[in-house]
């Protein structure tokens, strides 16, 4: 018994020496951030002065002067609605670089401050965008692209140690222009049209996943486009529904202009849907004389209004004549608008283009409160005619616009073109370009 | 040679017609009375000489009266030698010598050289054969010592065909039949007596395996009595080693105890960034009854120690090192490793050896065991991928030109870039705010903070297992013994993730990334439909928890009949096994196959092998052996996806195993020889994987079956004495192991379980087996000076060892369109051989004596002449991109030897 306490009172003595000296250290502090006080590198020059380096006749310039930008980075790729891109923006503009990496927000998240050293980078046109990239080797042929490889945009791209929230610029449709491509911004109040509700954001399941524009409406009927990515996360999410306020970033496809969301998160777009102003355009330029709730009603004879291919002002129109197979026939058909609500309309109006020719019945153009929309109660309901600009002169098919005629603020207002002929004579009518508005 | 020849008729002729009496007889036995088998008995200066039979008996014919010197030699044992003084017409019956077993002197230097089981599975092997180690025949001895570093495994097998038992308990994990020599590493001392059995060789205490079998004897009273006490250095995975062990011997009241502890450790080993950290512990209890010994033995070896990979050649090339480990990173100053293995898991043995009577013995071994295994690794959610090697971040990824090479420069140099950048991961895990609705699956509970987008999480694969084996050997006649076995065992194996580190986040969200992209519903991306959302914290649960159960009964017996030129043994044995999946998690892909039981899969088995030894005289002798088996899948190629689902492989089925070998064996006094030539097939192996499929864009479950293997080849070896101080040894492996099917690979969706190829051909028949050198040499040379030293060297030599293979490479459609015999062609489908090549090894082993203290310095040196452009090991990368169809999109990766090796051992007894 003594050998065995002996014994494991030398192996306790071993055990605890064996500890004292084999100690494999293995824990790990958190580490401090990464990131540059900006003492030794400052900013040299301002957004816009880097844009307007690029000359408009150059597509690609190589940056080769020592010049520092800084600037917030305003986009996230965490939703998947940008890809390998980073927007960023200072005071005075905002500009997308091109990096070849994926998940950019683990790095520059929004708001980051990022000081990026051009020297070595290029300016490039992108369908009519500027953009800071590089460029890559397509079999042979030198493009602009995207810059490549951590070790590269590490030597332009500094993270600061400032990183704030940007609020985005509350900017209206009608001031969007080239100064705030790349920008952050908001439009308030504004909704999705109406025909694109109950859509989702793109169309990911879609091989490949597809890329869908939207279009948003401002409360004067200005519209904007909405494009989304198909890999975005929110692609199979609907649309909102609502009016409010929409964040995004601006950019540019040729010559439209397009906002790209962050996210929906960002959007307010909860509350009611607004009025749009009284706005109705009808020119056929769907090549339907019908849509929109349009329709034609032949009281007598077999001939109708007809949707006109060949003529139109542009081509495209509604035509009414009776010259059938040789001879004139009886007719009396009207081309009736929708029930119009005229009723939130300051200064109801509404004008058309029409041309004519041959000789018969003049055109006659009415509209009506108390048709209840029945074809047999059509003629017992009570139509104004009224009065028309067009063509004076003995030549055929010469376009004339109707002028401004005005109409009741009713809710339920009818605007009807009534074509009659007879056995013996009768017109051809053209109209095109029905715009019934608030003149205000 | 001839002259020699002569006498040795001459002498059979005497001996056959019975003119003399002279005779010496004896038994030769081990430690554990065993007998030695095959134990060269000598007369020196004369040429008599004789084998001891499987009884360990002998007997020699002395042609006249007189002193002689008697040498008895078998491998793995101390010469033993002694004087005797025979009379005229006298039987001098020696009766029992106990052989001692060579501990520090040979097999220690040389053990301690080889027993560095971590290096090899950081050359690419999970986990390491236990066969060879201590084994007492040249071949196997030095196929384990020199070979054996250099990924040599015997005849190609895999090491799920080696068996190892502790006092007759098998120890291999039974859901991958594999056995993990790391449950008693740094115990050197007291696993040390141990007995291995190449391929068919009959194993009294149990069938075996294809590959072979070792038993280690573990019992208190047979351990050397007093302390030993081990400090080692080496630059290998750890750089020192303490080792202390306590043994009392049989104490007077028939008590032995015997205690156990180590300690090897690194902060750095030979590969960068990999740390040790791996302690021991054993406690051994035995008492000693009339006809009973009882043996507690408890042992347990927690372990710690970061992992090394490997990578491709593009990166070996740029950062000038073939010992590059794409797994570790600077973190504050110090190298923090992202793959960290650890596991703890004690066991517990209760052996009860009853010796029935003088002839019958029966042991059996209640086994307990339970503990933690695991291995950490970087998880990422909508993050790029961290792993400095990823082919994005290499140069020969980048398109312009002037990238490339800023990339090349500073990936060279710039350990921000070359290795993990942990301070970038904890950057984004700071900027990741994020509100999460519905947290926890509770309606309106919103948890916000920074959502981790890297974390590291523990791999878990925990196991319990409950077993008893009974093991019966009764010697019927002095030529007749049989030996039969029961064995039954439970085992679970708890496969699990938990999260260790959120590297500064807030929290994880238990939802499948892949499953977010691919998937509308948000259920389906959901890890555990039970709690939606999970907001998981550092040491929770996440991502999959499942049992994998396995049940298997078996039993088993053989006989050997030993005649006067002829040993014959056969063996059989039948199988029971049952295997099943419990999952705890309701996978949001899965909803109605995930949670709770799976169906049980049921597999019957069976085994039956002999050999026969012809003894043509004492020292020629031919050995026969064949079998024929078949084993049960494991739990680990049955189940496609066990992670996700409760799907099993169709027709799953179990393998056929047939061997045959044959050999010759020459054993003369001062040389030993043999030949052995053999043949092996394997049929119907499945095998399951999960990778990312290019062509089909999705991680892809990859599931193949009918493979079939066949292995032949000669093996040689050669120990000569060339004086009484000099031996000389040789062997070589000579092998030929190909695919003999085209197996078939049905391809499943991971994440939806669609089936997006049913049974299509691999076209791999006549493909060489990858994983080992199919050829193989090692020749050396002993000096033993009786000043109590020796030293030695050996030449290795190693070639023929092939890549392993994407077999999604050898599909018509990886070379749809493209000519046959083309370059491209040929790159896509031909099988890639890994550079060979030659190393030396030379080592010196010194023993001391100082009054009641023994000590023991040896010092070995591997590769010696730092040859660092041995492959060892490697794979193709299972994704192909089948766009561009360039198989260097994601080129194959590789492991090399290490260079220069050292080991200095001082081990002291009294």
């Amino acid at each position: 018994m003594k050998t065995i306490i002996k014994s494991l009172s030398i192996l306790f003595l071993v055990v605890i020496g064996l500890s004292l000296n084999s100690c494999v250290k293995q824990h790990f502090d958190v580490p401090p951030s990464n990131c540059d006080t900006l003492d030794t590198i400052k900013p040299n020059i301002t957004i816009k002065q880097l844009k307007q380096m690029l000359p408009l006749s150059v597509d690609t310039l190589k940056i080769e002067d020592n010049l520092v930008i800084c600037g917030n980075v305003i986009s996230t790729d965490r939703y998947g609605n940008f890809y390998k891109e980073l927007v960023i923006q200072d005071s005075t503009a905002g500009i997308s670089i091109l990096l070849d990496q994926t998940y950019l927000y683990t790095m520059y998240p929004q708001g980051q401050r990022i000081v990026v050293r051009l020297k070595g980078l290029y300016l490039g046109r992108s369908h009519g965008v500027i953009k800071l990239g590089s460029t890559y080797d397509d079999n042979g042929v030198t493009r602009f692209g995207r810059i490549q490889g951590q070790e590269v945009i590490d030597q332009h791209i500094i993270k600061t140690c400032q990183n704030q929230d940007v609020e985005p610029i509350l900017i209206t449709m009608d001031q969007i222009n080239d100064d705030l491509l790349y920008r952050y911004v908001k439009l308030n109040p504004v909704e999705f049209v109406d025909d694109e509700l109950g859509t989702t954001w793109a169309n990911p399941y879609a091989d490949p996943p597809q890329a869908v524009n939207h279009h948003l409406v401002d409360t004067n009927g200005n519209e904007i486009i909405v494009r989304t990515s198909g890999y975005a996360s929110f692609a199979a999410e609907q649309i909102p529904e609502g009016s409010g306020e929409f964040v995004g970033i601006l950019g540019k496809y040729n010559t439209d202009y397009q906002l790209y969301v962050n996210t929906p998160k960002e959007l307010d777009m909860t509350h009611d849907r607004f009025q749009l102003p009284l706005n109705i355009m009808k020119d056929f330029s769907d090549g339907s004389l019908t849509s929109g709730g349009w329709q034609n009603i032949a009281l007598e004879g077999s001939v109708n209004w007809t949707y006109q291919s060949q003529y139109g002002n542009p081509p495209g129109c509604a035509v009414a004549k009776n010259y059938v197979g040789g001879s004139h026939v009886q007719a009396d058909v009207w081309f009736i608008s929708p029930a119009l609500d005229l009723t939130q309309a300051q200064n109801p109006v509404f004008n058309f283009d029409n041309a004519h020719g041959y000789s018969g019945d003049w055109l006659r153009v009415y509209y009506c409160t108390n048709w209840d929309g029945t074809q047999g109660n059509l003629l017992s309901a009570n139509w104004t005619l009224v009065q028309f600009n067009s063509d004076s002169s003995n030549t055929f098919w010469v376009w004339k616009n109707s002028g401004d005629i005005a109409l009741p603020k009713e809710q339920t207002v009818y605007i009807a073109f009534r074509y009659t002929g007879s056995t013996t004579d009768g017109m051809t009518w053209e109209i095109d370009n029905i715009h019934i508005f608030d003149k205000k | 040679m001839k002259q020699k020849l002569f006498l040795v008729l001459g002498l059979m002729f005497l001996f056959s017609v019975g003119f003399s009496q002279t005779k010496i007889i004896g038994k030769v036995l081990d430690q554990t009375n065993s007998p030695v088998v095959g134990a060269t008995v000598q007369i020196l200066s004369t040429d008599i000489s004789t084998q001891t039979n499987a009884q360990g008996n002998f007997e020699l014919t002395l042609p006249k009266a007189g002193e002689y010197q008697l040498l008895v030699t078998a491998t793995g044992f101390i010469d033993y030698l002694t004087q005797v003084k025979v009379s005229q017409n006298q039987v001098l019956n020696l009766g029992n010598i106990v052989m001692q077993p060579i501990e520090l002197n040979q097999d220690e230097a040389e053990l301690e050289v080889s027993q560095d089981e971590v290096s090899q599975e950081e050359l690419g092997e999970e986990n390491i054969s236990g066969l060879l180690h201590g084994s007492r025949d040249v071949f196997l001895s030095a196929a384990a010592y020199n070979l054996g570093m250099l990924r040599f495994r015997v005849r190609g097998y895999d090491n799920m065909y080696n068996e190892v038992d502790i006092n007759g308990m098998p120890m291999e994990n039974m859901d991958n039949g594999r056995v993990y020599w790391s449950l008693w590493g740094g115990l050197n001392n007291v696993t040390r007596y141990r007995t291995s059995y190449l391929g068919l060789e009959r194993n009294d205490l149990t069938f075996g395996n294809i590959a072979g079998s070792t038993n280690i004897d573990m019992f208190p009273s047979k351990f050397r009595k007093g302390y030993n006490v081990t400090y080692s250095l080496t630059n290998r995975t750890y750089r020192q080693r303490l080792m202390f062990t306590y043994s009392t011997g049989l104490l007077p009241n028939n008590w032995a105890f015997t205690v156990s502890a180590s300690h090897r450790w690194s902060q750095e080993g030979y590969i960068p960034g990999t740390f040790y950290d791996a302690w021991a512990y054993y406690i051994g209890v035995e008492k000693q009854l009339k006809r009973h010994s009882i043996v507690m033995n408890l042992f347990g070896a927690p372990i710690r120690r970061g992992k090394a990979g490997a990578t491709v050649q593009e990166v070996y090339d740029l950062v000038g090192s073939h010992y590059y480990n794409p797994y570790w990173g600077w973190q504050n100053g110090r190298k923090r490793n992202s793959r960290i293995a650890h596991s703890h898991i004690p066991v517990l043995l209760l052996t009860d050896v009853w010796n029935i009577d003088d002839n019958t013995k029966l042991t059996t071994t209640l086994s307990l065991r339970g503990g933690v295994n695991g291995a950490t690794a970087l998880n990422w959610y909508n993050a790029p991928d961290p792993r400095p090697d990823y082919y994005r971040y290499l140069p020969s990824y980048m398109t312009n030109e002037e990238s490339a090479q800023i990339v090349a420069d500073l990936f060279a140099t710039d350990s921000s870039y070359n290795q993990i950048n942990w301070s970038r991961l904890y950057d984004a895990n700071r900027s990741s705010y994020e509100v999460i609705e519905n947290a926890n699956g509770i309606a309106g509970n919103t948890v916000e903070g920074y959502r981790a987008q890297y974390i590291v999480e523990d791999r878990r694969y925990d196991q319990r297992e409950v077993a008893l084996a009974s093991i019966l050997n009764k010697t019927i006649k002095d030529n007749l013994k049989v030996d039969g076995g029961f064995l039954a065992r439970y085992y679970v194996t708890k496969d699990f993730k938990k999260l260790v580190d959120l590297l500064g986040a807030d929290y994880w969200v238990d939802v499948d990334k892949y499953a977010e992209r691919d998937f509308g519903s948000p259920d389906s991306a959901q890890n555990d439909l039970q709690i939606p959302n999970h907001i998981i914290k550092q040491g929770d649960v996440f991502g999959y928890k499942y049992d994998a159960i396995i049940v298997n009964s078996r039993t088993w017996a053989q006989a050997l009949w030993s005649l006067p030129h002829v040993d014959l043994y056969g063996a059989g044995y039948l199988s029971y096994t049952s295997f099943w999946r419990y999952g705890y998690m309701k996978n949001g892909r899965f909803p109605n196959n995930s949670l709770g039981k799976s169906k049980v899969n049921n597999f019957f088995n069976y085994g039956v092998k002999f050999g026969v030894t012809g003894k043509i005289t004492g020292r020629h002798y031919v050995v026969v052996h064949a079998a024929y088996m078949t084993e049960a899948p494991t739990f680990m190629n049955s189940f496609v996806s066990p992670r996700t689902r409760n799907d099993v492989v169709d027709n799953l089925k179990s393998e056929k195993i047939m061997s045959v070998d044959g050999g010759y064996y020459l054993r003369a006094p001062r040389l030993k020889f043999n030949v052995t030539l053999y043949y092996t097939e394997f049929k119907d192996r499945t095998k399951v994987r999960s990778f990312y499929h290019d062509g089909y864009r999705a991680f892809v479950n990859y599931v193949l079956t009918g493979i079939n293997t066949a292995h032949q080849g000669i093996e040689l070896a050669m120990e000569a004495k060339i004086s009484s101080a000099l031996t000389a040894t040789a062997v070589g492996s000579f092998g030929y192991y190909r695919y003999t099917s085209r197996p078939l690979v049905t391809i499943t969706v991971d994440n939806s379980s669609e089936v997006l190829a049913k049974d299509k051909e691999v076209y791999v028949k006549g493909f060489l087996v990858p994983g080992t050198p199919q050829t193989a040499a090692s020749a050396g040379l002993r000096y033993n000076s009786a000043h109590y030293w020796f030293a030695g060297f050996n030449v290795n030599y190693v070639e023929d060892n092939y890549l392993d293979f994407n077999p999604e490479r050898r599909t018509p459609e990886a070379v749809a369109y493209i000519l046959p015999g083309t370059e491209q062609w040929n790159e896509i489908i031909m099988e890639q051989k890994l550079k060979g090549g030659v190393t030396a090894d030379a080592y010196f082993v010194k023993s001391i004596k100082f009054r009641q203290y023994l000590a023991y310095l040896s010092i070995s040196v591997n590769n010696i002449f730092n040859n660092q452009n041995i492959q060892t090991g490697g794979y193709e990368q299972l994704r192909f991109d089948t766009q561009t169809q360039d198989p260097n999109k994601f080129p194959p990766k590789y492991y090399y030897y290490y260079g220069r090796q050292y080991f200095i051992n001082l081990s002291i007894r009294f």
